[in-house]
């Protein structure tokens, strides 16, 4: 009984961290134009009792987040471990990253592969997340004829909107058709109001995207950037905020203190298409 | 009869630049292209293209650089069809691209390990190097254009050699990866080039006087080439058959059973090599040369729909094809309406080019002498 009460606080107290942290983590965006930036979220996490922090997988992978935001970039080596034992198939993460990504009819970063097994009556099904694997050796760079995809010293493999020339021999090269192409539809287009939300802006990379005809990204080949946008804004991708089976991690492999490096560490953990050679950093425990 | 088919001729111009105007204001959003099959028709009409290009000058260089002066009254058509090819691929795949306006940044970030980039420097250079040889021949400097044939000979073999290479080194694709894709687009370039020399300088009146034989010579060529092909795709299709492993017959088991099953089997085997194969083996005369270079020239647009679309519709991932559903995000393609028409204006630009070239080059240049 004592141990149930124990739990229960245990509980009210990571909800109302949790809250705390979401607060800190809203005020941290508009902080970030004051040069604030992640300081203040970071501050507060490393006052909250460590058992807390270890014990919400959100909370320790914030707090992974922030140390490895004080490391040179080179020294970051960002990984994502996708449970697939705790993947309901909700597609929410698929989701957020549209809404995060304002992506276009088409664009698709983090589709759900949905595996059916067995054969009736004995049948389950598997549901395989599959963003951009960021490739230590990604086949998709080298073919691109103006270097305008790249490996950043972090590992992201990102493109440049603005010198991308919309040839589309990336898509060709990527052996896990983790590349999209814009052709610069709306959701909207065709019904009587093209809505507000599909023209708004986005974000990635750091910079303001408009919506506009001929403009960047329109015209463009898009891939998921682990959110390069938020994480260097203390927060974590979207895709890993919004899954409600805490599926999806994310955080530093080169710190040996967090919880990706924990996971990557076990003998259930593997690569897609690992025979490839292409050494992804997106890894995924099957079970 | 010239008249109709001037205004048929019009007609398809007409038709097709209402769509490349459409291109240029509406964006791509016209296009049955999606994030999958990323690459279709357009693409397939440049790698066309330009193999007829190539091909029709690696025979006229190589008649030129080893003095094969018989070959000489060929020289004018075969370069002029050279450069109008080249130039209509190029229009076909700045309309392709999703920011044409930036095609200038290939020259400013150079990328030595992207075959695309090599891809578009040798065109660069193939394309000054035509322009100036057109020039010459036409204006009856021929020695200066025979100089050029020393540069351009080797750079026209490397063009269909790096054309192969750019669907050669995607590991990611099976079906293209392949040590023998550059090998084989060096042999498809020479075979549908010099089989569109062959039909042009009939349809143009050279056969009637053939002193030199060319007419009888030009057939066996083809007959080789035509041989050759067989063999080489034969080879391509059965290696990976004969493996059984569905990662790599996954897209051959799509080209000789799928869906468009017709393209290759009607298209390629029945119109653009059987046919052919039979009027070059039979006695030959003009007629029957003409139309077997017809048949294996323009057939050869299904060989290039062949290489580029299949090997995109196989999902790289089994069961991504239903894990978003989307019209974009689909792993099949059939072109749309745009694009045909589209296509249709690249085509008849070709060819417009070339009738004014025939007959308006020499009397311009003339002129500009006098």
């Amino acid at each position: 009984m004592k141990e149930k009460k124990m739990k229960r606080s245990d509980f009210l107290k990571l909800a109302a961290t949790a809250t705390v942290t979401g607060a800190f983590l809203k005020s941290g965006k508009t902080s970030a134009k004051e040069e604030i930036g992640a300081q203040a979220i970071e501050a507060d996490l490393s006052k909250l009792p460590r058992e807390i922090v270890y014990k919400n997988e959100l909370l320790r992978m914030q707090e992974d987040l922030l140390r490895a935001l004080k490391k040179p970039l080179k020294e970051r080596k960002w990984s994502m471990v996708l449970d697939l034992r705790r993947c309901i198939g909700c597609s929410a993460c698929t989701i957020a990253c549209k809404a995060e990504n304002v992506l276009p009819p088409g664009v698709v970063y983090r589709p759900v592969v949905d595996e059916e097994i067995g054969t009736y009556p004995k049948v389950t099904r598997r549901f395989i997340p599959r963003p951009c694997m960021q490739c230590e050796n990604p086949p998709c760079t080298p073919v691109c004829p103006v270097k305008a995809t790249h490996k950043r010293e972090d590992g992201i493999v990102v493109v440049d909107y603005e010198r991308c020339i919309g040839c589309r021999y990336c898509i060709t090269a990527c052996p896990y058709n983790a590349r999209s192409a814009d052709f610069g539809e709306v959701y909207t287009e065709g019904t009587p109001i093209v809505q507000d939300y599909e023209l708004r802006p986005n974000f990635e990379y750091k910079k303001e995207w408009p919506r506009k005809h001929g403009v960047s990204p329109i015209g463009n080949a898009r891939k998921c950037h682990f959110c390069i946008h938020r994480i260097e804004e203390g927060l974590l991708p979207a895709c890993v905020t919004t899954c409600i089976g805490g599926a999806t991690y994310f955080g530093d492999n080169n710190d040996t203190d967090s919880l990706v490096s924990d996971l990557i560490a076990r003998p259930n953990i593997t690569t897609l298409k690992s025979e490839l050679g292409t050494k992804p950093k997106v890894y995924y425990i099957w079970g | 009869m010239r008249l109709l088919y001037k205004i048929f001729w019009g007609i398809c111009f007409a038709v097709g630049a209402i769509a490349v105007g459409e291109r240029l204001v509406v964006g791509k959003k016209l296009l049955n292209l999606g994030s999958y099959v990323t690459w279709g028709l357009w693409v397939s009409l440049y790698i066309y293209l330009v193999g007829l290009s190539s091909g029709a000058y690696i025979f006229t260089s190589l008649a030129s650089v080893f003095k094969l002066e018989r070959f000489a009254k060929l020289r004018k058509i075969s370069l002029l069809a050279s450069l109008v090819t080249l130039v209509a691929a190029l229009v076909a795949i700045i309309l392709d691209l999703g920011h044409w306006e930036r095609f200038w940044h290939v020259f400013i970030h150079p990328t030595p390990s992207s075959m695309m980039s090599w891809m578009v420097w040798l065109y660069s250079l193939y394309f000054l190097l035509l322009t100036m040889q057109v020039f010459f021949v036409f204006s009856a400097k021929a020695e200066k254009a025979q100089f050029l044939f020393l540069i351009g000979f080797p750079l026209a073999i490397a063009i269909p050699v790096c054309g192969g290479s750019l669907f050669g080194v995607i590991g990611a694709m099976p079906y293209w990866h392949s040590a023998i894709f550059p090998v084989l687009f060096f042999f498809e370039a020479l075979l549908s080039g010099i089989a569109l020399i062959t039909l042009l300088s009939i349809l143009l009146g050279l056969a009637r006087d053939d002193k030199e034989g060319i007419f009888v010579i030009l057939p066996k060529i083809l007959l080789g080439l035509l041989v050759a092909n067989i063999v080489l795709e034969t080879g391509v299709m059965a290696v990976p058959l004969w493996g059984q492993i569905a990662y790599h017959i996954d897209a051959v088991k799509l080209v000789l059973f799928g869906e468009f099953w017709w393209v290759f089997w009607i298209a390629h085997i029945g119109l653009g090599c059987l046919i052919p194969l039979l009027l070059l083996l039979s006695k030959t005369n003009i007629i029957k040369v003409a139309v077997a270079s017809g048949l294996i020239a323009i057939t050869f647009m299904s060989v290039r729909l062949n290489i580029v679309i299949p090997a995109l519709t196989i999902p790289e991932l089994k069961g991504l094809e239903n894990a978003f559903i989307e019209k974009r995000l689909m792993f099949s393609y059939v072109p749309s309406l745009h694009e045909w028409q589209v296509s249709l204006f690249i085509v008849a630009l070709a060819i417009g080019l070339f009738y004014a070239g025939m007959k308006f080059l020499p009397t311009l240049l003339e002129r500009r002498k006098a």
